[in-house]
């Protein structure tokens, strides 16, 4: 290791990977502060740390740098280890050790990836990353969780892949490991590309996420819809910003997940479709590439994160209090769950209401594509962004807390919940009244004032007159009813495809068998083996015939002689010097062939 | 309930109205000519909702299946 380079000891993602080993040998009070002060002390790490390149190890001629900070890199690591606190006090009362031991070392596989400075790291966390996440998914411990799991983990082994193969060709064609912007025009680039859209839920690349975190445990959901969908994002404005074709994946990601989300019945699936929707704007934003663009990808991951874990909080404390998350099963439980239900809303406010985080981040995206006057971005985004606010941002309350009366009596949620949730909706709405402390850690210096009268007056349009549709729908009963359905999505390709291959498979290769034992097993070897019976009988038939006609001209004697064969070789009392002949006959004839063909 | 269903609605209405009239005192200076338009938010906002109901539910019956749709053999 580089002396010179280090003045930390501890990196921020090695305390949460590390940390987490130990979390089962602790018990009650200890254990509940062990796991707190983990996060907390990997974020004042991140707050601290000095920019510029930490913990360089030589391997193989190459520099890895497994912390390098800049002002990108720290406000991912921020948020990332400020929203592993959040979960962890939500998940606090959790008896899983394996989905807590998860779900730190999830965590501080993503402060690894953004921290990483060269590919061979970043690929090292990037595939810790998946594996860990996988395992919170299997923790939901149902038929569903476990079959979406290993899609899940399918998916993202194939995107390792993608990513390790553009690493080596990159290495080779460049000669270096480090981490730089790249133009989409080589097949390193794509392959690169490809794999960081894989984990970003680009669509159609994005069925896994709504596929497999709506089955993952109440709390391990909180975790997922923070790291794998963000870290790409990070990575996504690190290498390829400026990339034009990320401007209308972005627009079909924030465009497709609004027809699922109106026609979902999973409160928690509405919440994922809702999450690619809002990554579609992040993407737009690292697609337009200006300083503008940036800052609003990187602000809104921040708020984004927030909100998103908030909204997915709520969603996991009722299904923790009632052991239903499906629309048609829920409703009226603001009488019971008051604070869950203020939390829900503020978090769905913050998706993009003035006063809230989202209003602040997200509308810098719109007014970069605006800036650069893309008028049909600018469109679909607005349009985006007003449906997305409605169908979820409204739906997710609506039918948890209201729409009627409730099913069940139950009570609040834990305290340990309702103060992850409170954290929660506080910085969501500091954020929002004060967005000079989020501007002020951008990457780039900010020129911009979301509060301008004319913004929130058309923000609040656009919200509210987006409400009332909602509203005249439903009392006109134009509004499509929730029923206990499904929505077929791109995992269908894979998930009936699969089965279709395996049904193609399977007859073409047991037709194949079936041939085979057919013709092989059946009737060669029972050819051979009749053959290999009756050839010496023929074969001494014809050389007693051939011999009576030269020499022995008596018929009678001749078949005298034949009687005599066929008893010999029944009975297999055929005179050795009589076999060793033929033995040796026919080793000549197979060495005079030999010599032939050599020739 | 019913009455603080209605108290809600009436308040929202009076919101809605605000927003409209507040709408025309506003200096706007848009990228867009059409930001410019007075209440063009609003008339946008509503029909994006409209339509996206609209084009989800002609897409519905073509993605909408039985819950245990994947489950079966």
């Amino acid at each position: 290791m580089d002396q010179a380079h280090i003045n930390i000891y501890f990196h921020p993602a090695f305390i949460l990977i590390a940390g987490a080993f130990l979390i089962p040998f602790l018990n009650g009070k200890i254990k509940s502060t062990y796991m707190l002060l983990l996060p907390a002390v990997s974020l004042f790490l991140i707050l601290n740390i000095s920019y510029g390149d930490h913990f360089i190890i030589n391997f193989l001629n190459h520099k890895l740098i497994l912390c390098k900070i800049d002002k990108l890199s720290r406000i991912f690591g921020c948020i990332f280890s400020l929203v592993s606190f959040i979960a962890t006090l939500f998940a606090l009362k959790s008896k899983d050790n394996v989905s807590h031991i998860c779900a730190f070392i999830y965590a501080g596989a993503a402060l690894g990836v953004t921290f990483a400075g060269d590919f061979l790291s970043l690929y090292i966390f990037w595939e810790i990353m998946a594996f860990a996440s996988a395992f919170l998914i299997f923790a939901g411990k149902t038929e569903k969780a476990t079959a979406a799991g290993f899609r899940y983990i399918l998916i993202h082994i194939l995107g390792g892949l993608f990513l390790l193969a553009g690493i080596v060709l990159y290495v080779n064609k460049t000669g270096s490991m480090e981490i730089d912007h790249l133009t989409l025009s080589s097949t390193e680039s794509y392959l690169i590309f490809l794999s960081i859209a894989i984990n970003a839920a680009i669509c159609p690349l994005h069925s896994w996420l709504s596929d497999s975190y709506p089955e993952a445990t109440a709390t391990g959901a909180v975790f997922l819809s923070a790291f794998t969908t963000k870290s790409a994002v990070y990575l996504m404005a690190r290498i390829f910003a400026g990339t034009e074709l990320l401007i209308w994946l972005g627009v079909l990601m924030t465009a497709i997940p609004l027809f699922f989300i109106i026609l979902e019945n999973d409160i928690r699936r509405v919440l994922a479709y809702s999450l690619i929707n809002q990554i579609g704007f992040m993407m737009c934003g690292i697609g337009i590439g200006t300083t503008l663009a940036i800052n609003g990808t990187v602000s809104h991951a921040f708020c984004h994160i927030l909100y998103k874990s908030l909204l997915f909080m709520s969603a996991g404390a009722v299904l923790h209090v009632t052991g239903k998350i499906k629309c048609t099963d829920l409703g009226g439980l603001y009488k019971y769950m008051p604070f869950t239900c203020i939390f829900c809303i503020i978090g769905a406010a913050s998706m993009s209401a003035p006063l809230f985080s989202g209003f602040i981040s997200k509308s810098m995206i719109i007014s970069a594509a605006a800036h650069n006057k893309l008028a049909f971005v600018w469109a679909a985004l607005e349009f985006a962004s007003v449906g997305v606010f409605v169908y979820a941002g409204i739906k997710v309350p609506y039918f948890m807390f209201f729409n009627k009366k409730s099913e069940f009596k139950v009570k609040e949620a834990p305290l340990n919940m309702l103060f992850a949730m409170g954290t929660g909706s506080f910085l969501c709405i500091f954020i929002g009244v004060f967005p000079e402390y989020l501007y002020n850690m951008l990457p780039y210096e900010v020129n911009y004032i979301p509060y301008t009268s004319a913004h929130v007056i058309a923000q609040l349009q656009l919200l509210m007159f987006g409400a009332l549709s909602f509203y005249i729908l439903k009392y006109l009963r134009y509004y499509p009813k929730e029923t206990c359905s499904i929505n077929l999505d791109f995992d269908w390709f894979y998930r009936k495809g699969s089965e279709i291959f395996y049904k193609i498979v399977n007859y073409s290769f047991n037709l194949l068998n079936r041939i085979c034992d057919e013709v092989i097993a059946v009737k060669l070897t029972g050819f051979i083996c009749k053959t290999g019976n009756n050839l010496p009988l023929k074969i001494s038939n014809i050389l007693i015939n051939l011999y009576g006609s030269l020499f022995i001209k008596d018929k009678s004697k001749t078949d005298d002689l034949k009687t005599k064969a066929v008893y010999a070789l029944k009975n297999k009392t055929v005179p050795i010097g009589l076999s060793a002949a033929f033995g040796t006959f026919f080793i000549t004839v197979i060495f005079f062939v030999i010599k032939i063909l050599q020739q | 309930m019913k009455k603080n269903t209605k108290k809600a609605l009436i308040v929202f209405y009076l919101f809605l109205g605000i927003l409209l009239t507040s709408d025309f005192f506003i200096k706007k200076h848009g990228d867009f000519y059409w930001e410019n338009y007075s209440n063009f938010f609003a008339v946008y906002g509503f029909i994006s909702c409209i339509l996206l109901i609209f084009i989800a539910k002609i897409i519905s019956p073509l993605i909408k299946r039985d819950e245990n749709y994947y489950d079966k053999k």
